[in-house]
């Protein structure tokens, strides 16, 4: 359980105002002067040294990434790019950030563009979140005024720029290459990797690309030390992190909590409980759309930090939990994720272009008990052409759920499209479609 | 031995045996059929003249994809297509040269669409060689005339393919 | 050098090569859809999908830099399983009628399906139906089909510079079209058909003609500019069905015109099949010998100062020396032209009339200046050239004279010989960066040449150059743009008629009409009034010449008998034989021999192969085929020359009406008349 004292994101309910003088008082903006002075070695390695992963999804050490970033300046300007394209379903922690603690982020904008070398931050947000947009708007011009950015900001004799960019509602430009084609104002398709965004990024110039969270949290750990921020959570999964707890819990919520708390103790305490009680969980998503499920079994003991959902085949993403009680069908709620993922997939390359479209409708077919056994094979077989193949990582994305599924609930698929009339009638050979060719020649 | 021989060359007695046969065969169906007048048992995968057929609603069912032409190993079909007035694909030409032809039937194979087949007619001779130079027209009015055998043995012949 | 292992087998390779580069040269397959050397790399298809040792995931091999060191598989049980994979998801939800498609027997998804393809499909869902697009009157759509792999975008956008290609729509339902559902706007718009891996993108001209398999394919070289691009013809029977370009680095890369590619249809049609002569005012149909008869007739009662002899555009070389030979040996007369408009041509010096440069040398340059010529219409795989050497290079493109859009940007630094002067005076801004630049290009288009300021415009350039060091035998940046695939075959051969104070005597004496015979050899081009002139005309179509003939003597075209031409830049191709002509229409070289035979005298050839060896024999330029035979630069060699004042306008080039092939083509004219509706509804430019 977290104590209040370790709390980051101290207004995350608006106990406070949102307004920057608000924010100084709980502890913005103090001190950032001195951190800057300390130097750009100093921030990056200080980074390193706390452990933090980037909060967007993917988990990927903060201060390696940094790093990446060439050491000298050359012609080309760095760019620090930060994603509030928050689209995934069920996650819901930037949002927050945005609306009740700017001034983190604006504050974390600047040590971060001061230890990369940038000097323009571009905020890249998703274009549905208009008031969010516009109190960060607020917030940036608030900054400004107080001179803590703009021409030398804050005193450090560092000159930062923050624009503010509306996405126009497309899932795949949170992927940090389709942003950037995006930013750029082109169709958001992701790029081809390598090269890097950190040596070829927006216009061509070294990038870095960062979630939200992870930048907000930046101020608050150098402030209070790598160390305090490593004594928080076990090893390579440190520090606290926002969880968002949706679905048949009977209070939802976000939450800032330790790293590696139980799910249950998640749950219960701060959600207050599973709707209809603990035993009625079916199961749980634990990281936001993209990942696979959970069963009741697994979430009876897991904790929530990056490696240990990993070694049960999920993973924490963007710590998004999406609780499914025994209402719920479970096939039904993956064909709807499916659906998700085949409006959303960009087109641009083959696996998830036509796998996306393909899983959908065999798992509508499987929610409606129309399927064969022998496509469960197959659906499974699909999700794993799909997965390792495409160039970004939607892909594994809309693999992934569909092969959760598949995992912990292959029985309950089973169980319902084996009485299938249709498939009784003409055996395995058409499930659900009538064949043009077929039916000619039948009547030839 | 030789007394048993003596007898049966005296008796003649495989001579009676064989007119007991004989005799016997009379009495019996008749093995051979009265051709012209008569015909035999046609499997439905003969391999007889050739045809073209249509849809029921009357639509060319060649397509002109030119497989027969290309797969004929007599180079005996010869097809010029062009677009119709809609734009789909139909021949303007379809020749088979009945005497290059050696009926092979993997003309009737390559069709994706059932359209060039070989039928059970086999009584097609002609006075001239002119005549056994096919056209389109000739191979449409055998697909029309034999229609309703062409589609029973395709659908016969169905399940082995 | 870099060392690599593809399948246990060790590369050395060059830096900067990609993955699939690599593997090519290590002699290793590997399948593709969407990668094209001659375009950017998308890397959407997956097709290429290679093991590269300590990566979990396969790697698209197009995209991924080779690095040292590497270990690269490209046939494990791993890779195939995933190309397997690739494969069922682009059949997925491609519909399969290779019976009633174009491509079928040449389709990229065809062949590599026979590879990677399952025999069954386990895709029950409904296939994708995507509605067909207008893309004009050469590209037929069947969106259908598409694979996505947006080649034709990248073409579009990169290589023809029209970005009027893309993709709408998202995920499944993403589509590729002309956003405005018009007739994409580029000489270069039919690439895209033979970049297109399946049978999305077809040819409407050539729909449902033939199959690849009934084609005779002849390899030749085309005429309808004097770019002399590398082709193969498909023939069925006599009709050519279809042109495709054949690759050749140095000249047209993958690439060829509309022109090119369409006006094959021409070939069929108008064609001059039994000679004609002129009876009462009206044509008759007549034989060889009556129509020679006639012309002997004619020519015994002329003197022959009053002869003359016109080449056209497409004839090919062996017709020319065999016409030169003719009047200079038979009829003994020297009015020989190949101009048949009033272009300045200074023939002292083989690097007078040639494009000096080279069309590969174009992507060295730094500086470019056009002068009174349009490119893009004159010399469409020129001008793609030049937009490759602005996209790579970002060169500065500057002109005289307004040619319009040239498909990337260029700045008109006036439209009259003034301007002109300024530069050569180094008054001008630009005089700055020509004494910097190190390979500069200066390209003269025969608009610039025309009447009498063609002398000052050529001369005073070419003194220019010289006098800045930049005509030297390693870098020569003076270049003639001609727009006729014979002109530099004829001025080479000598088909011209100068003296110092008139450039174009026969041209002028036309004009008074002082000619009683014209012996035209394809010249169809010829601008004059006819008085009492007999005019013999020899060629394929009943085009303008024809109109004017008295006697019509029927020849073949450049499909249908082997030639030589040399091209702008000087450079001597073979075109082969790919179909025979019509009716009773005989070879030029064979027509002119019997005419010579009717004549009482004989030129002593007697077959082509004779001929052709004459023709390769009399010049050490004509014998090396394919190369070209850089002429010893003379800097010393110049000539006088006075200011003229005068504007200089670039002559409209009527791309798809520009010979009379062209004309007589049904796709060139739906295609003019389309590109002039765009011009008067001014949804252009």
């Amino acid at each position: 359980m977290l104590k209040d004292s370790d709390r980051i994101f101290k207004n995350l309910y608006n106990d406070y105002s949102w307004e920057i003088e608000s924010a100084i008082k709980i502890g913005d903006w103090k001190n950032t002067k001195e951190i800057c002075s300390k130097g750009k070695e100093w921030i990056i390695n200080e980074i390193k040294t706390s452990e933090l992963r980037g909060r967007g999804g993917a988990g990927f050490p903060t201060g390696l990434k940094l790093s990446f970033i060439p050491k000298e300046q050359g012609t080309r300007p760095h760019y620090l790019v930060i994603n509030a394209d928050e689209s995934e379903p069920g996650t819901c922690k930037d949002r927050d950030i945005l609306r009740f603690e700017p001034q983190k982020l604006v504050e974390g904008s600047l040590i971060t563009s001061y230890a990369i070398g940038a000097h323009t931050c571009y905020i890249y947000i998703r274009g549905e979140f208009f008031r969010e947009g516009e109190r960060l708007q607020q917030a940036i011009d608030e900054a400004y005024e107080k001179n803590f950015i703009g021409k030398n900001a804050c005193g450090t004799g560092w000159d930062l720029n923050i624009y503010l960019h509306y996405g126009a509602g497309a899932y795949i430009c949170g992927e940090e290459t389709a942003l950037l084609e995006s930013l750029e104002g082109k169709k958001g398709l992701p790029r081809l990797k390598p090269p890097f965004p950190a040596l070829v990024g927006l216009y061509g110039c070294p990038t870095i690309v960062n979630n939200v969270e992870t930048i907000a949290v930046i101020p608050t750990i150098l402030r209070r030390g790598a160390k305090w921020f490593t004594s928080l959570g076990r090893p390579k999964n440190t520090g606290t992190k926002i969880f968002c707890i949706s679905g048949n819990v009977n209070y939802p919520c976000n939450v800032e909590e330790e790293m590696g708390i139980p799910l249950k103790q998640l749950i219960e305490k701060h959600a207050g409980g599973v709707s209809g009680g603990w035993d009625n969980l079916q199961a749980v998503i634990p990281g936001g759309s993209s990942m696979p499920l959970l069963p009741k079994n697994i979430c009876d003991t897991i904790r929530m930090d990056f490696d240990y959902l990993l070694d049960q085949k999920s993973g924490l993403g963007t710590a998004a939990i999406v609780v499914m009680n025994k209402d719920q069908d479970i096939i039904k709620c993956m064909a709807r994720i499916a659906k998700f993922y085949k409006h959303e997939s960009c087109g641009q390359c083959t696996p998830c272009r036509e796998g996306a479209g393909w899983m959908w409708r065999m798992l509508e077919r499987m929610a409606k008990g129309e399927a064969t056994l022998k496509e469960v094979d197959l659906l499974f077989d699909v999700t794993k052409q799909i997965e390792g193949h495409t160039i970004c990582a939607f892909g594994e994305g809309s693999a992934w759920p569909v092969q959760g599924l598949l995992r912990h609930f292959r029985k309950e698929i089973e169980r319902r499209n084996s009485s299938d009339p249709l498939t009784k009638r003409i055996g395995d050979k058409i499930p659900y479609l009538i064949d043009q060719h077929l039916l000619e020649n039948e009547n030839a | 031995m030789k007394l048993n021989r003596i007898i049966k060359t005296i008796f003649l007695l495989e001579f009676v045996k064989a007119l007991a046969i004989a005799i016997k065969e009379i009495f019996k169906s008749k093995k051979t059929i009265n051709y012209p007048f008569e015909k035999g048992r046609i499997s439905p995968r003969f391999r007889g003249e050739h045809a073209l057929r249509r849809y029921p609603n009357g639509e060319e069912r060649c397509i002109a994809c030119k497989l027969c032409e290309a797969v004929c190993p007599a180079q005996a079909i010869t097809i010029e297509s062009k677009p119709t007035a809609d734009g789909s694909r139909k021949t303007i030409r379809y020749d088979i040269d009945m005497l290059k032809c050696i009926y092979c039937g993997l003309c009737e194979e390559s069709c994706p669409v059932d359209a060039i087949v070989q039928g059970p007619n086999f009584e097609f001779g002609t006075e001239t060689r002119e005549e056994l130079y096919y056209n389109k027209e000739k191979l449409l009015e055998n697909g029309d005339k034999w229609e309703q055998t062409l589609a029973e043995n395709i659908k016969a012949d169905l399940p082995y393919r | 050098m870099p060392k690599i292992t593809v399948n246990e087998k060790k590369i050395e390779f060059e830096e900067g090569l990609t993955v699939l580069q690599v593997c090519e040269l290590a002699g290793a397959e590997i399948p593709r859809f969407c990668y094209h050397e001659k375009l950017s790399i998308a890397g959407n298809c997956r097709m290429c999908l290679v093991e590269i040792e300590k990566s979990p995931k396969p790697i698209a091999s197009c995209a991924m830099p080779a690095t040292d060191g590497m270990v690269v598989k490209t046939n494990t049980p791993f890779v195939e399983k995933a190309r397997k994979g690739m494969m069922e998801f682009l059949l997925a939800n491609h519909p399969l009628d290779c019976p009633v498609c174009d491509q079928g027997g040449e389709c990229d998804l065809q062949d590599q399906s026979l590879y990677y393809g399952f025999d069954h499909s386990r895709f029950t869902e409904n296939k994708r139906q995507v509605k067909e697009k207008y893309m004009g009157p050469l590209i037929k759509t069947e969106m259908t089909r598409c694979i996505h792999c947006t080649r034709c975008i990248r073409f579009a956008t990169e290589v023809a510079g029209i970005p009027e290609l893309g993709a709408i729509g998202r995920g499944e339902d993403m589509e590729i079209t002309t956003y405005l559902e018009k007739s994409m706007d580029s000489e270069l718009s039919a690439n895209v058909i033979d970049l297109c891996p399946v049978g999305a993108l077809t040819s409407k001209p050539y729909a449902f003609e033939a199959r690849p398999w009934d084609l005779k394919k002849t390899e030749s070289i085309d005429v309808m500019d004097a770019v002399g691009s590398n082709i193969r013809i498909d023939t069925y029977g006599w009709e050519v069905k279809r042109v495709l370009p054949k690759i050749n680095e140095d000249i047209n890369d993958e690439w060829i015109s509309d022109k090119t590619r369409y006006a094959c249809d021409g070939l069929l049609k108008q064609r001059l099949d039994t000679p004609y002569i002129r009876e009462n005012g009206k044509l008759i149909q007549t034989s060889w010998t009556k129509a020679l008869k006639k012309i002997v007739k004619k020519l015994n009662n002329t003197k022959p100062e009053e002869i003359a002899g016109i080449v056209g555009d497409l004839v090919d070389m062996e017709s020319m020396f065999i016409f030169k030979e003719f009047f200079n040996k038979i009829l003994t007369s020297s009015n020989l032209e190949c101009r048949t408009k009033k272009t300045y041509l200074n023939p002292k010096n083989r690097m007078n009339y040639i494009f000096n440069s080279s069309i590969n040398g174009i992507e060295q340059c730094d500086l470019m200046l056009l002068v009174g010529t349009n490119p893009r219409s004159e010399a469409t795989i020129l001008n793609a050239r030049i937009r490759k050497t602005y996209v790579e290079n970002d060169i500065e493109i500057f002109s005289i004279g307004n040619p319009g859009d040239l498909t990337y940007p260029y700045k008109i630094i006036g439209s009259n010989t003034q301007v002109l002067k300024e530069i050569i005076d180094e008054k001008h801004e630009i005089s700055d960066k020509f004494k910097q630049s190190k390979k500069p290009i200066v390209i003269i288009g025969e608009s610039a040449l025309k009447n009498d300021y063609g002398e000052y415009v050529f001369e005073s350039i070419k003194n220019y150059l010289i006098k800045n060091n930049h005509i030297t035998n390693e870098w020569n940046a003076l270049n003639i743009l001609t727009q006729n695939a014979s002109r530099v075959g004829a001025v080479d051969l000598g088909l011209y008629k100068l003296n110092k104070k008139d450039n174009f005597p026969i041209l002028n004496k036309l004009d008074t009409n002082e000619f009683k015979i014209l012996y035209l050899l394809g010249a169809d081009e010829l601008r004059f009034n006819k008085k009492n002139e007999f005019i013999i005309y020899q060629g394929s179509h009943g085009d303008l010449g024809a109109q004017i003939a008295d006697v019509i003597l029927p020849s073949p075209t450049y499909t249908e008998k082997d030639g030589h031409f040399i091209n702008l830049e000087g450079r001597i191709q073979k075109a082969f034989k790919a179909s025979y002509p019509p009716g009773d229409a005989k070879e030029d070289w064979d027509i002119i021999n019997q005419l010579s035979k009717a004549l009482g005298k004989t030129l002593n050839i007697n077959s082509r192969k004779e001929l052709e060896e004459r023709l390769i024999n009399s010049s050490s330029i004509h014998s090396k085929i394919g190369e070209i035979v850089k002429s010893k630069v003379d800097t010393n060699e110049t000539q006088e020359f006075s200011f003229v004042n005068s504007k200089i306008e670039i002559d409209f080039v009527d791309y798809y009406f520009s010979n009379h092939i062209a004309r007589s083509s049904m796709t060139m004219n739906e295609c003019r008349s389309i590109k002039n509706k765009l011009l008067s509804t001014g949804t252009k430019g």
